[in-house]
């Protein structure tokens, strides 16, 4: 027994040493003065890696998950002579829900395991360490622009997979479901709104984006120097944005829903 | 100030294994100092201190005279732009050039144009022997042309002081006779101050003014190269003349052999 709370405050401390660290890690990774001459460049390269990047597997993803939504929500509603709202679970599942988080899902599989791959091997390499030596601050140099990089490309890459979704779901409505073309598009105008729905999506799509980069970039700059160090990092950095971006979806649900 | 970088009572550990204890070093201008010692002894591990990647428990580290661990941020890397530490492996950056890899800190540290930078660049890599390289990724290098690239991006800032960490380790005999005549043509006609981290006892002899031999978190010999080599120290004459058998051992500590192969009782 006492063996296990040992454990347990042992595990706990160490959790939240992790935790501190990693805060005061993201802290001295943005709390810098931005030289914007230099850092836009580099800005626009990491968003141009990152984003640009997962924008494929965000398509391909986002056109599938809609139409089997459409498939399922079909049969479903069907039953119950409602297929005509089949534009309006869409929509709602799709923009509140599907889009957010299966795209951060798709974003910490794509991005943050090559985010925190890349500068994993930098550190093991001594990369990181010689430009130190130049008097170059690895923090801003490296760290930084991959951050703000994936702060700003998944709010968009998730309206970019709303968008997808609600076409490929779309498709299968109205080309092959048979369904009227005005009836999805007018019953989905009269449930979405801006506000409470799109705008909700987008700012789940900042957090989580935030939450992704954050991790991965923690775990890749910490990774041990050694091939199974970058082995677990990149595996660390997709699970624990994984389950980070899953609670903290239900926190932000139950925040919005609960009329904020 | 005659002496570039003076280390006084250093004490470092890592993992409670003390690496230095109360260590007195003096590394003198425009001069060439040796730092040898038995693999293990803390020589990589100096020169992280030295730059300031790695902190001392006790004792103090003065650069130009002010105790590089103490200095902010901004003045770290003011001091860092004066040192430029060899790593073993290069280190350089791989989704780079050659040509961008010495160009990089010439853009990060100074506001000069593209055409001067292109000069220089060119001017450092033709020093180095590569600049027919240029537009070749460092995947591309051999270890030696890796090793002779990152010798030209870290003289791109004009230091006063730089750190060659193992610079002779796995090369070839003609590469190995360039870097020693690169080292030496750069301390005489730039002036700088080299500090040498190698256990290649005869090449870096041959170069060296002065030499430190450490071993077991201390300095065990200090001197001239013929004092060195004359030395009545036995880990100095152990190390020097690679003897097997000595105060350094081989066998790093360990249980007893018999008890570990279960033949205590036998």
């Amino acid at each position: 027994m006492l063996d296990f709370v040992q454990m347990l405050g042992h595990n706990s401390l160490k959790f939240t040493r992790r935790l501190g660290g990693s805060f005061c890690f993201l802290c001295a990774s943005l709390l810098r003065w931005p030289r914007w001459r230099r850092s836009f460049p580099l800005l626009i390269e990491q968003i141009y890696f990152i984003g640009v990047y997962s924008l494929l597997i965000i398509i391909i993803s986002a056109a599938f998950i809609g139409m089997v939504l459409a498939l399922q929500g079909h049969n479903t509603l069907e039953k119950f002579s409602a297929s005509s709202q089949l534009g309006q679970l869409l929509a709602l599942s799709v923009i509140r829900e599907l889009g957010p988080v299966i795209c951060a899902l798709l974003f910490a599989g794509r991005a943050g395991s090559a985010i925190a791959a890349e500068i994993g091997l930098m550190q093991t390499t001594e990369q990181l360490a010689s430009m130190e030596m130049m008097g170059v601050d690895p923090l801003w140099r490296i760290i930084s622009p991959r951050f703000w990089a994936g702060f700003y490309v998944m709010p968009l890459l998730v309206l970019i997979f709303d968008m997808v979704a609600i076409l490929g779901g779309y498709l299968i409505s109205v080309d092959w479901l048979a369904l009227d073309a005005g009836t999805f598009w007018s019953n989905m105008q009269s449930s979405v709104d801006f506000y409470t729905d799109v705008v909700n999506s987008v700012l789940k799509g900042l957090a989580f984006g935030f939450v992704v980069t954050w991790v991965s970039v923690y775990q890749g700059y910490y990774a041990p120097p050694n091939a199974e160090g970058i082995s677990h990092a990149t595996t660390r950095a997709v699970v624990y944005s994984s389950v980070f971006v899953l609670g903290l979806d239900l926190i932000l649900t139950a925040v919005m829903l609960g009329g904020w | 100030m005659n002496q570039h970088v003076v280390m006084e009572n250093l004490y470092f550990e890592r993992d409670n294994h003390i690496i230095f204890s109360n260590l007195n070093l003096k590394i003198a201008r425009n001069k060439v100092t040796a730092i040898m010692g038995p693999s293990g002894s803390g020589k990589t591990t100096l020169l992280k201190l030295i730059g300031a990647q790695l902190y001392p428990k006790r004792g103090k580290i003065l650069f130009n005279g002010k105790n590089i661990h103490h200095l902010s941020r901004k003045e770290l890397n003011n001091a860092r732009c004066q040192m430029g530490l060899l790593f073993q492996e290069a280190a350089l950056f791989t989704h780079l050039n050659v040509f961008e890899n010495v160009a990089f800190p010439l853009r990060e540290n100074s506001e000069l144009l593209d055409f001067m930078i292109r000069d220089l660049v060119l001017m450092h890599l033709e020093t180095v022997g590569l600049r027919g390289t240029a537009l070749l990724k460092p995947s591309q290098l051999s270890s030696g042309m890796a090793r002779r690239v990152a010798l030209a991006r870290t003289i791109a800032l004009d230091p006063s002081l730089i750190m060659y960490d193992e610079p002779f380790t796995g090369q070839d005999p003609i590469t190995m006779a360039v870097l020693m005549r690169l080292i030496q043509h750069l301390n005489r006609v730039l002036g700088l101050t080299t500090v040498i981290v190698s256990h290649d006892v005869q090449e870096t002899l041959s170069i060296a003014d002065y030499v430190y031999i450490i071993f077991d978190g201390k300095v065990v010999g200090e001197g001239r190269p013929q004092k060195i080599l004359a030395s009545e120290n036995l880990a100095v004459q152990q190390f020097t003349h690679g003897l097997a058998d000595g105060i350094i051992p081989f066998h790093y500590p360990a249980e007893d052999y018999r008890k570990d192969l279960g033949l205590a009782d036998a």
